[in-house]
């Protein structure tokens, strides 16, 4: 087998390769069911196993365990994590596809045949092969993500404050929520309280539950004793408020710090937020220093903030 | 030490303005608009950032600044040291986008110089803008609109020593939390 290193053009692609095909995973729009059916036939074809010719066509990947799970008599959790991606799993597509339509590796064509075949039956929702039955999602009809640094890996992440970041909508809805990155549950999103915040065990949902919640909110309802107060000498006629986190809140010592953004939001409002400073700071100018990597006299001497 | 100079960008009149052709070069040392910022660049404000701010000047500053979660610090600053051989560019026209959060920070200037060789006592500084006399070097950010660094010529207020330097540099760094940087 021929090994060669991407020339310059090639690696000059392979960032906007990647985002398109990122894109391609999250393309809302209902794929051609008559392709993907022929695709997945020639998948059963390549792996010598006779086309069943039962296709289950569900709405969401919950639906699909379940069916599949009434199926087979197997527990819907274990199909769950059986189940194919589709078109939510292309990394693996995509780094192939580069093979064949960037690189244009020669002679590969019995490869680019079952490229073809498997990219085609990938190209619905989550799928569950089966001798005896094919069981297929929709795509989701939307999906939210956030840009959190420049194109390349780790340049997006799925996010959404008002509802599922993942969402399968039409007559039976079902919905993936994330904070930020994180996987939450429907609560931490659409009803988070200081309450459930409270009894949650797993602190990285804590974590997004309280900033969905709002610091300064969270502050306030959950009796955080303010340690320290002052006016932000970076952001002129604003206030900064220390507060103490009791360790199992936050699931380390540390104190939350109060700050105001340095421009206006759309409503004309200021956005307040929690910034986490080390447990050691008892002094609020202190801290917001801190977060600028100065001392209270450097960061006194500011002139601006926006 | 004290900086006396503060501008309040919302207390200046927006009267409106003009906004000529899209100037090839916009290194002038005043008078430079958000909107004629964002123009030179490509690229949008939010449209209520637009209305407020898009028909005044950016101010141009020598001191600290900050822009959402990054600050502005002029050198020399005790945290921050350049190498000695740090290799500097050219900051293209189109900006380039550092400190890429939820929106970037893109930093832009004719005439002025970019380098990441650079130490940072704690971590933070992502690169260094130096601003040659003549020149004025921007942070533009979709949120916060345009922030001016000022080039020699315009120091008035504060270290009065830069104003007869042959360029001023500024360390372009990240707000922290505690474990781990903040994402704006």
């Amino acid at each position: 087998m021929a090994v060669r290193n991407l020339t310059d053009e090639e690696r000059a692609q392979l960032i906007p390769f990647a985002k398109q095909w990122m894109y391609k995973s999250i393309d809302p729009t209902p794929p051609d069911w008559a392709a993907w059916e022929a695709g997945v036939k020639r998948v059963y074809e390549l792996c010598d196993t006779p086309w069943p010719g039962v296709v289950v066509k569900v709405p969401h990947p919950k639906r699909l365990a379940e069916v599949t799970a009434a199926i087979t008599g197997a527990e819907a959790r274990a199909i769950y994590y059986e189940q194919l991606g589709g078109q939510s799993w292309h990394n693996w597509l995509a780094s192939l596809a580069f093979a064949r339509d960037v690189m244009q590796l020669p002679d590969r064509e019995k490869e680019w045949e079952i490229l073809a075949a498997y990219e085609a039956a990938c190209s619905a929702g989550w799928w569950y092969p089966h001798p005896d039955f094919v069981v297929v999602t929709e795509r989701p009809t939307a999906t939210h993500i956030e840009r959190i640094g420049p194109d390349g890996p780790g340049s997006h992440q799925l996010h959404r404050a008002d509802g599922p970041a993942i969402e399968w909508d039409g007559a039976d809805p079902w919905g993936l929520y994330f904070w930020h990155g994180a996987n939450v549950p429907q609560w931490v999103i659409m009803d988070p309280s200081v309450e459930r915040i409270r009894e949650e065990p797993n602190v990285e949902v804590r974590r997004a539950a309280i900033e969905r919640v709002g610091w300064e909110e969270f502050a306030t309802q959950a009796n955080l004793s303010l340690v320290d107060e002052c006016d932000d000498p970076g952001n002129p006629g604003q206030t900064v408020k220390l507060y103490d986190v009791p360790r199992d809140t936050w699931g380390m010592d540390v104190k939350i710090l109060v700050v105001t953004n340095g421009s206006l939001e759309r409503t004309g409002t200021r956005r307040r937020y929690g910034l986490a400073v080390p447990d050691n700071f008892v002094k609020a100018l202190d801290a917001v220093a801190w977060t600028a990597g100065e001392s209270p006299e450097e960061y006194s001497q500011t002139l601006r903030r926006t | 030490m004290t900086e006396t100079t503060i501008l309040e960008e919302t207390e200046t009149e927006a009267a409106p303005v003009e906004v000529e052709e899209a100037e090839a070069s916009f290194a002038r040392a005043v008078g430079i608009t958000l909107d004629q910022l964002s123009q030179a660049l490509g690229r949008e404000v939010y449209e209520h950032v637009a209305r407020e701010l898009g028909s005044v000047d950016v101010p141009v500053l020598s001191g600290p600044q900050s822009q959402g979660d990054v600050r502005i610090r002029p050198l020399p600053f005790n945290a921050v040291t350049l190498d000695r051989n740090a290799s500097w560019k050219p900051l293209p026209s189109a900006g380039i986008a550092t400190v890429s959060g939820q929106h970037d920070h893109v930093i832009t200037g004719a005439g002025c110089l970019w380098t990441t060789d650079v130490r940072d006592r704690d971590g933070l500084a992502v690169g260094v803008v130096r601003v040659p006399a003549g020149s004025t070097a921007y942070m533009w950010h979709a949120e916060h609109g345009g922030a001016g660094m000022a080039g020699p010529q315009d120091v008035t207020s504060g270290n009065l020593a830069l104003a007869d330097a042959p360029y001023i540099d500024y360390a372009i760094r990240r707000q922290r939390e505690f474990q781990g940087l903040v994402a704006d």
